[in-house]
């Protein structure tokens, strides 16, 4: 039944509809709407001053359009509605969609717990609601396979394997589908710096500078390569693809040394870099040794100026976990910023990797996404030329890459790009403490 | 005497005067490594007995100790 001229439910439905334009449409849409439904003079949004809205005013004159939206609701009948439609087919213009309102409710527990009369033995709710807690979790362990329990019930196991023309992780995020390449923007690297005489980078525009006192940005260690690869990185010589943002423009900077030792000072002056060079997006897959889950104020406000600079900083979360032996560790620093985005590593099978840590207690210490980080094929300094490793080192670079895809696709910077990666994850069937909004997928 | 590195946060409302607070710091004995505008952030290294009175100047959210960052060797296979 179509809900535009089925019966309207008072109790779910308002009586108005939602009328969403094509953004460039919007006047044109209104003047179908005023032509076919009758329905005139709607207030728009800059009739009110900002924060002034006269909710008497919508009400009396049927309705409001707000602009930045590029919606409106308008009280119509049925008949009014059916004519819209049956104008829009014809013209498949300004009009994109209309739904019919609903209201709104405040939410509330959808199982809530009923106690019958026979709680003889005065149970206290908060006991009982702590022991459905308990059971959620425990089934949400054994269908994560943290809990080594067979179950027939399980999901038939996603794998990705690496095919002579992409890698597993390109797979599994949607990359080897889409159509962007991250033409136009700036991502930022900071690591061990790059190999600049590897071949798969030949004619690439790249920029560097290094902090590390005594170093050149050639990158000696070849962790920074590896990076760089996933996130800007094409194709191989055998031709299978293996980096993101094929045409995005890099930016070294090498804040590590070649021994892969470096600092906050260093990190701190990286990030500066990269903002003054107006890179969209800093991929940091660094971390101290040991687990440190204090966050600091300094990376949190940092994080904050980028992001009001358009700037978004993706970090790994370290690989500090153990997970056979119980040890889930926490999100390390910087990752650890509510303002910085930190990444989970998975493997080929969609399961959280061994290393990989579990949001923490404190506030910003939370997984805020996953990727791909067990056996990632990328470039690496020569004559090696390529190597696989395992890391949330090497999922990071995978999300800062699919940001880039983001940001190239949508034109979204800072938050807006935050809120694209995470609302366009594909969800797992794992605890969201692991593995945040879920797996990054590409647009 | 004893030294140590340290990141110092400076406010929303010193950012476009930050020269000036790196200027009191330097006053007060510390020692800039440092000034980050755009990301509002002073390092440098500042003695144990002075680090009390450096984060009482004005413009300072707070004065933090430098940690080490570090990637594994490049020979083990998580990274």
């Amino acid at each position: 039944m179509n809900p535009l001229i089925g019966d309207v439910n008072k109790n779910v439905y308002t009586g108005r509809y939602i009328v969403t334009f094509r953004q460039d449409a919007i006047q044109d849409g209104m003047r179908l709407l005023n032509n076919l439904t009758g329905v005139k003079n709607i207030p728009t949004t800059s009739d009110f001053i900002e924060g002034n809205w006269n909710i008497d005013q919508v009400k009396s004159a049927k309705g409001a359009v707000y602009e930045k939206l590029g919606v409106a609701v308008i009280e119509a009948d049925e008949q009014q509605m059916m004519q819209l439609q049956m104008a829009n087919e014809d013209e498949k213009t300004s009009i994109i969609a209309y739904e019919p309102e609903l209201m709104m409710h405040a939410i509330e527990d959808l199982n809530p717990i009923e106690l019958n009369n026979g709680n003889d033995a005065n149970i206290p709710l908060s006991y009982i609601k702590g022991c459905r807690d308990e059971i959620d979790s425990l089934y949400q362990r054994l269908v994560s396979g943290d809990l080594n329990i067979s179950t027939t019930d399980q999901q038939v196991m996603e794998v990705y394997e690496d095919t002579s023309m992409e890698t597993w992780g390109l797979q599994a995020t949607n990359v080897n589908n889409s159509q962007y390449s991250g033409r136009g923007i700036r991502v930022a690297v900071l690591d061990t710096g790059f190999d600049f005489s590897h071949p798969d980078f030949r004619g690439r525009r790249i920029e560097s500078q290094s902090f590390v006192s005594g170093e050149t940005v050639q990158d000696v260690h070849g962790h920074g390569t590896h990076c760089i690869g996933t996130a800007c990185g094409a194709r191989s010589n055998t031709g299978q693809r293996y980096g993101v943002a094929y045409e995005s423009e890099i930016y070294v900077g090498k804040v590590l040394g070649n021994s892969g030792n470096g600092d906050d000072m260093g990190v701190l002056a990286g990030i500066e870099w990269a903002l003054s060079n107006n890179c969209h997006i800093i991929s940091m897959s660094l971390g101290p040794a040991v687990p440190i889950c204090t966050t600091t104020i300094a990376y949190e406000q940092v994080g904050q100026r980028a992001l009001q600079q358009g700037g978004l900083i993706i970090a790994a979360a370290g690989n500090t976990a153990n997970r056979g032996r119980g040890n889930f560790s926490c999100v390390g620093r910087p990752a650890n910023s509510k303002s910085i985005m930190a990444v989970a590593a998975l493997n080929n099978r969609l399961q959280a990797a061994s290393f990989s840590p579990r949001s923490g207690n404190n506030e910003g210490g939370e997984i805020d996404i996953a990727a791909p980080g067990v056996r990632i094929f990328s470039s690496w300094t020569l004559p090696n030329r390529y190597k696989i490793i395992d890391g949330t080192s090497m999922a990071t670079p995978h999300v800062s890459g699919i940001a880039a895809l983001f940001a190239e696709a949508y034109q979204a910077r800072g938050y807006q790009l935050w809120q694209l990666l995470s609302s366009n994850a594909r969800r797992l069937s794992l605890p969201n403490l692991d593995v945040g909004a879920g797996i990054v997928q590409a647009p | 005497m004893e030294t140590k590195d340290v990141i110092i946060t400076v406010d929303g409302k010193h950012l476009d005067r930050i020269e000036q607070v790196a200027d009191d710091l330097r006053k007060s004995g510390f020692i800039v490594k440092d000034v980050h505008k755009i990301i509002g952030i002073i390092t440098g290294k500042v003695t144990t007995t002075m680090r009390p009175k450096i984060a009482n100047i004005d413009g300072i959210v707070t004065v933090e100790e430098k940690q080490n960052a570090k990637v594994p060797p490049p020979d083990s296979e998580i990274q």
